[in-house]
């Protein structure tokens, strides 16, 4: 029984907690996610926008770069004419003034046979020796008018690009070396964020612009940008390195892609910073919220425990009054019966006495006998009878029937059953019994019940050797009696607890701790009071107020 | 000692058989019923002084023949007799007019001695009531007998 209850209470303490946690928690952590998540799809949605931005007004920057270097040359070549620019002086004049403008390395001036009739650069000797006939740049340009190459080391095995442009009547090409550190330098500032990087590569993938952090080899999953779109296009890849956001888009005719790159995970370090705190923030709360809804429960559930017990303690006694007085009723039943057959067996023996007397007593052989006879019938009749009627006492007791109760006869009677017990723990009994004491209307049985725990406790307190005195007395309302122990005293802090229930000094096992709080409802219910003093070591004094006359209830 | 006329009521005819006897042997009048029907009956058609009642009775039971002879002969003495814990089925009768009540079994001197003390409190109260009316006729004599 005790176990299952013990079950019963660790089974309702868990499935508390664990609505409690489950309401209090799943919403906190639910929040946290969701707004961590609609954070960071804000944030790259946000950074996307900007790429896109920033491609689309780059691209403009580069396609008016490139633009700008051809209209340079196409200028040069209706200004001057053939027959002024491939003089050599002629041409070193005005790469003079141009290079103040453009990013232009060298220039060259080309017959339409392939060789250099002018040329103004670093690289005089080599470009002299050389035939461009044959060239795929120059038969390209002899075809389309201009020419914007890749990016290549060339001869001179530094990273360029040139561009040509033929004259109108294809009878000779104007070619020039663009600088590249320049043509980088304006990809690479397209870039966003600290750890971002911006550069262009051709449509086989060899980058054609030096990115941020030196040489740069496209990895197989970039390679994979490299489909042709139109627009600009943000998307977002993983690569062995992390996360990255890409935005594209192809330029020069397509021959080119221009890509923007974005370290995703760096960019949002600040956000994961401020995440990993708000984390550590939930944790803290949910310890804070695991443990506070443990000491309620815990708290909640032990007074539930402890209403519990005391409910089922007041059922106990009230089961036990029900079955003593359901005991009470079928004695008076059985003594009810019993009597009828008394009565009659007492008139017949009555009624032989009667005819007995009229004989004559020699002339019956047994007359002694037959009156012996009846004297014993009769004496058993009395003596059944005193049985039955004390069971009809018993039941008019156990009934709750209040009837009128001499106190003092009461005391007598109750120390009675207690007579051996004094005698064996050597306790000396005093009684200073009031002999006016009124006789009051009240539950015996009850009364003496509460006589006897009060007297147990006095015994128990005691152990041995000592004194309890019994006085009676009344006052206008009430008749007064006290008991006075010379026991071990009930400490101040324990005073005011004495009646509680389960409250109990005594070694478990010994003390249900419920005499005293039965002997004071008892009293309350009877409309009396009931009052202890006590001092440490000096003993303890109960004193109980019954009233004489009984309230109507 | 007058004689006075005795009812015994009981439903238990062997105790009222020989309750009868007892008390006729000590030379008063006794009659026994075993229910409060033939009891009713028998006060209508007798003049009994005293009648000794039980309480606990199939039919119509001992308080309510109690009612019903008070109505009848307000004057008749009435003891109750109880085998039942009830001692207040006795207490209520007198309430309602018993002189008294017993509990069975009882000794024989004890009813006999209950009997005789309620005919004569019967007997104080009809001398009272002969008294009141001889005050009343001295007070105002019928006419032309003085």
């Amino acid at each position: 029984m005790m176990k299952k209850r013990a079950e019963y209470y660790r089974k309702l303490r868990r499935n508390i907690i664990i609505v409690t946690l489950a309401v209090a928690l799943v919403p906190l952590v639910v929040l946290s996610w969701s707004a961590s998540r609609n954070y960071q799809k804000y944030y790259k949605e946000n950074i996307s926008s900007g790429m896109m931005r920033m491609v689309e007004n780059r691209k403009d920057v580069i396609n008016f770069f490139l633009a700008e270097q051809k209209s340079f040359l196409s200028i040069i070549a209706e200004l001057y004419g053939f027959n002024y620019l491939k003089e050599q002086e002629n041409l070193e004049e005005i790469f003079k003034t141009l290079q103040k403008k453009a990013a232009l390395v060298d220039i060259g001036v080309i017959n339409r046979n392939g060789r250099h009739t002018a040329y103004v650069g670093p690289y005089k000797q080599i470009v002299f020796d050389k035939n461009y006939r044959e060239e795929d740049w120059f038969k390209h340009v002899m075809v389309k008018g201009t020419y914007i190459s890749d990016v290549f080391l060339g001869y001179r095995n530094i990273p360029h690009f040139i561009i040509a442009i033929a004259a109108p009547q294809r009878e000779w090409v104007l070619r020039a070396t663009i600088d590249s550190e320049m043509f980088d330098s304006l990809v690479k500032s397209a870039h966003i964020g600290v750890k971002g990087d911006a550069f262009i590569v051709n449509s086989k993938g060899v980058l054609q612009t030096v990115g941020r952090f030196g040489t740069y080899q496209l990895s197989p999953e970039e390679r994979r940008l490299l489909y042709f779109h139109q627009g600009t296009k943000v998307e977002e890849l993983e690569t062995s390195t992390g996360k990255y956001l890409y935005a594209t888009s192809w330029i020069k005719d397509n021959e080119w892609i221009f890509v923007v790159k974005f370290d995703t995970k760096s960019e949002l370090l600040p956000f994961f910073k401020a995440r990993r705190i708000e984390q550590w923030i939930i944790l803290f709360a949910s310890l804070l919220i695991i443990t506070s809804a443990m000491l309620v429960v815990n708290f909640l559930v032990n007074k539930i425990e402890k209403a519990d017990r005391l409910k089922a303690a007041y059922d106990e006694q009230l089961i036990h009054t029900e079955k003593i007085a359901a005991i009470g009723r079928l004695a008076a039943g059985v003594a009810h019966e019993v009597n009828n057959p008394l009565a009659v067996i007492n008139e017949k023996a009555g009624w032989m006495q009667d005819l007995l007397s009229e004989e004559d007593r020699d002339k019956i052989k047994n007359y002694p006998e037959f009156e012996d006879a009846i004297k014993k019938i009769k004496l058993h009749v009395e003596r059944a009878r005193k049985v039955t009627h004390r069971l009809l006492g018993f039941s008019r007791r156990v009934e709750g029937e209040k009837e009128i109760v001499n106190i003092n006869q009461l005391i007598k009677e109750t120390v009675s059953f207690l007579e051996k017990e004094l005698l064996y723990h050597k306790i000396e009994l005093i009684t200073e019994l009031d002999e006016y004491l009124p006789a009051i209307s009240t539950n015996s049985s009850e009364v003496q019940q509460v006589f006897l725990n009060i007297l147990n406790n006095g015994i128990d307190a005691i152990g041995t050797g000592g004194s309890i005195k019994i006085m009676t007395t009344s006052d206008p309302e009430n008749v007064v009696v006290s008991f006075c122990d010379t026991g071990h005293g009930i400490p101040d802090d324990f005073i005011d607890k004495v009646f509680d229930p389960f409250f109990t000094t005594k070694k478990v096992g010994k003390g249900t701790g419920l005499g005293l709080s039965v002997s004071y409802n008892i009293i309350k219910k009877l409309g009396g009071d009931i009052k202890v003093s006590s001092k440490v070591g000096d003993g303890t004094t109960f004193t109980i107020f019954l009233p004489k006359k009984s309230k109507k209830v | 000692m007058e004689d006075f006329k005795v009812l015994i009521v009981d439903d238990e005819k062997e105790f009222l058989e020989t309750i009868v006897k007892r008390l006729q042997k000590r030379n008063l009048y006794v009659e026994g019923v075993d229910s409060g029907e033939k009891a009713v009956e028998s006060i209508t058609r007798g003049n009994f002084d005293v009648v000794l009642l039980d309480v606990k009775m199939p039919g119509m039971d001992g308080v309510e023949t109690l009612r019903e002879i008070k109505k009848l002969k307000p004057l008749t003495e009435v003891v109750m007799l109880t085998g039942h814990a009830s001692v207040e089925s006795g207490i209520e009768g007198m309430k309602l007019g018993a002189f008294d009540y017993l509990m069975k079994p009882m000794e024989l001197e004890q009813l006999f001695e209950k009997l005789k003390d309620a005919y004569e409190k019967r007997r104080l109260q009809e001398l009272r009531i002969e008294e009141a009316k001889v005050r009343h006729t001295m007070m105002f004599p019928p006419r032309g007998s003085a």
